[in-house]
């Protein structure tokens, strides 16, 4: 069932808020613990609930998220909730507010049933940094469910929550949607505010969505997109309806696929299910065509400067005053101890990574030559979207990886971002859909991208794949 | 490009990250790889590009009204630190 048909059921009252939130609380304790997907389970969730109940009762609208349960990640403020970062750093932080995106679903009836675990401050592609251990990916626990946002991949897999809020900075949504077999939003930078929302990369960072259907996100994504005063970086532009205005055809569009994208290190069942989804548009009536665009090679390294340039800048902020530990009266020591000893490794090495990269003597050689070229890439991307509508390609160069079999290659799990990050390079939406099998008999990512503030195309093409088989 | 435990400890000590010798020699191994993958960058032509730290200059985004609002209270803001007591903020060592 849908969200807007599970939502229309509790607005009339043929189904129970309460009932719904039971069931998925149930399951966020046995299936969600089993899976380590969660950090915090809100079993006040069911209050929640049956104030949906009650206002359904009293003749009243909850809206169109009504009485829907849903998950957060654990790098989402909710307020007087517990919000860890998914890092033993703020393993006891204590959200004093909740995020815009937060405060929205809830303004539309949502019931929020946990947070979920992902990577130390998002930072990883696997969910293996976490402080509270790796969630498994549900269709086969030796597996990671991909990251950063791992057990909202997890959760939404298992059924747990009809939806997921994650967070997307360099693919953090869209490569766990494709590792579990799930549709995965990344939207404009600027569409969703990110106030609240605990800082990676602020000029990367973005709100997104992971649900069963392209029709079940584009519904959320209408609840999350739109101006907030508290978001200085988000555009005030009406916000379409998107779920109502899906299109099923995708006659005359026009889909370019950079050819760079199915160079080495690409599996070959996963470029195989690629192409076989891409020939569903051709014969639907899209022109599908292969682009040159060499400056994708980069993407990785521009993003690796960059991203943690500005983490080791919001990293700053956990000194032991405001939040995080306290363990020696000194304030210096205090700050160097806590940090070495709180810090999961991979917060030390993007902080490290980005101290470096602007650091004096390497500020030009990194930083700012990133930035150029970060500059560069963005034109050529804009060049491309003057003649098509959408680029395609693979989410991922593979299926979900075993536990532990990349932890030891960073380069390696860093480059499994190659398709993603540059959708947060530039701005641009993206999203991931299901399109069959690979190796393992583990699911296979199709990613969408479209020009900034295009989502309605990025949505009307997602769906007609998943409605057209 | 080699990073050292050496000057690892420097960008450590910048970033205030205190980390034992063990420490130092894995991450100079492990980060060296990484600093040497993103030292390509230097083979694109940016001769014709100038510098912009976001997509987008948000000319239009910045500037809103300045209505006031009710602020958060001292006591949730500074809920999650340590040092506190009744009717302060935070305590401080003494400011000279």
């Amino acid at each position: 069932m849908t969200i807007s048909e599970t939502a229309a059921k509790i607005r009339s009252g043929e189904l129970k808020a309460v009932d719904l939130a039971a069931e998925h609380l149930k399951a966020a304790h046995t299936t969600g613990k089993e899976l380590n997907a969660f950090i915090t389970v809100i079993d006040q969730a069911i209050e929640r609930a049956k104030q949906i109940d009650e206002m359904v009762a009293r003749g009243e609208d909850p809206g169109v998220l009504a009485g829907i349960p849903c998950t957060v990640k654990d790098v989402i403020m909710t307020k007087d909730i517990r919000t860890t970062a998914s890092s033993r750093l703020l393993e006891n932080f204590i959200a004093p507010y909740s995020a815009t995106a937060v405060e929205r679903i809830e303004a539309a009836g949502a019931v929020i049933i946990g947070k979920t675990n992902s990577d130390p401050f998002a930072f990883g592609g696997s969910g293996e940094n976490s402080g509270f251990g790796p969630a498994l990916n549900p269709l086969d626990r030796e597996r990671v469910p991909g990251g950063s946002s791992s057990g909202a991949a997890a959760a939404q897999a298992a059924g747990i929550g009809m939806f997921a809020l994650g967070t997307d900075t360099g693919g953090s949504v869209r490569q766990p949607s494709a590792f579990v077999g799930v549709t995965g939003f990344k939207p404009t930078y600027g569409r969703n505010s990110r106030y609240g929302l605990i800082a990676m990369a602020s000029s990367f960072d973005t709100v997104g969505v992971l649900g069963n259907s392209v029709e079940d996100v584009a519904l959320v994504e209408e609840v999350l997109a739109g101006k907030d005063s508290n978001d200085a970086t988000t555009y005030d532009m009406p916000v379409p309806a998107y779920s109502r205005d899906l299109k099923e055809s995708v006659s005359g569009l026009r889909i370019a696929v950079p050819e760079e994208y199915f160079s080495e290190g690409i599996e070959p069942l996963v470029e195989q299910r690629v192409e076989e989804a891409l020939e569903k548009y051709r014969k639907a009536g899209a022109t599908v065509e292969r682009v040159s665009l060499p400056i994708l090679k980069y993407a990785i390294a521009m993003y690796y400067v960059l991203v943690p340039s500005e983490i080791s800048s919001n990293m700053a902020r956990y000194d032991g005053v405001r939040f995080g530990h306290k363990d020696f009266a000194d304030y210096d020591e205090n700050l160097r101890k806590t940090r070495g000893a709180y810090m999961e490794d991979e917060v030390k090495r993007r902080v490290m990574i980005g101290t470096y990269a602007l650091s004096a003597g390497y500020a030009d050689q990194f930083y700012n030559t990133a930035l150029k070229v970060r500059v560069k890439l963005t034109k050529e991307i804009e060049t491309v979207f003057k003649s098509y509508d959408l680029i395609a390609g693979p989410t991922a160069p593979s299926v979900a990886f075993k536990l532990g079999e990349l932890v030891n290659n960073l380069l390696q799990m860093y480059l499994s971002d190659i398709y993603t990050v540059t959708a947060n390079l530039t701005g641009c939406p993206a999203i991931s859909i299901p399109c069959g099998m690979g190796a393992g008999d583990m699911p296979v990512g199709l990613q969408l991208m479209a020009k900034r503030f295009d989502e309605q195309t990025l949505f009307n093409a997602a769906h007609f794949y998943q409605t057209s088989r | 490009m080699n990073v050292t435990p050496a000057e690892l400890k420097k960008i450590a000590d910048l970033a205030r990250i205190e980390l034992n010798d063990a420490e130092l020699e894995r991450f100079s191994a492990e980060l060296s790889p990484i600093i040497d993958y993103a030292a390509q960058l230097r083979e694109v032509d940016t001769s014709d590009i100038s510098y912009a730290s976001h997509v987008d200059d948000f000319n239009d985004t910045v500037l809103q009204e300045d209505v006031p609002v009710d602020p958060m209270l001292p006591e949730d803001t500074f809920k999650n630190s340590h040092n506190r007591k009744k009717g302060s903020t935070f305590i401080t060592g003494n400011i000279q």
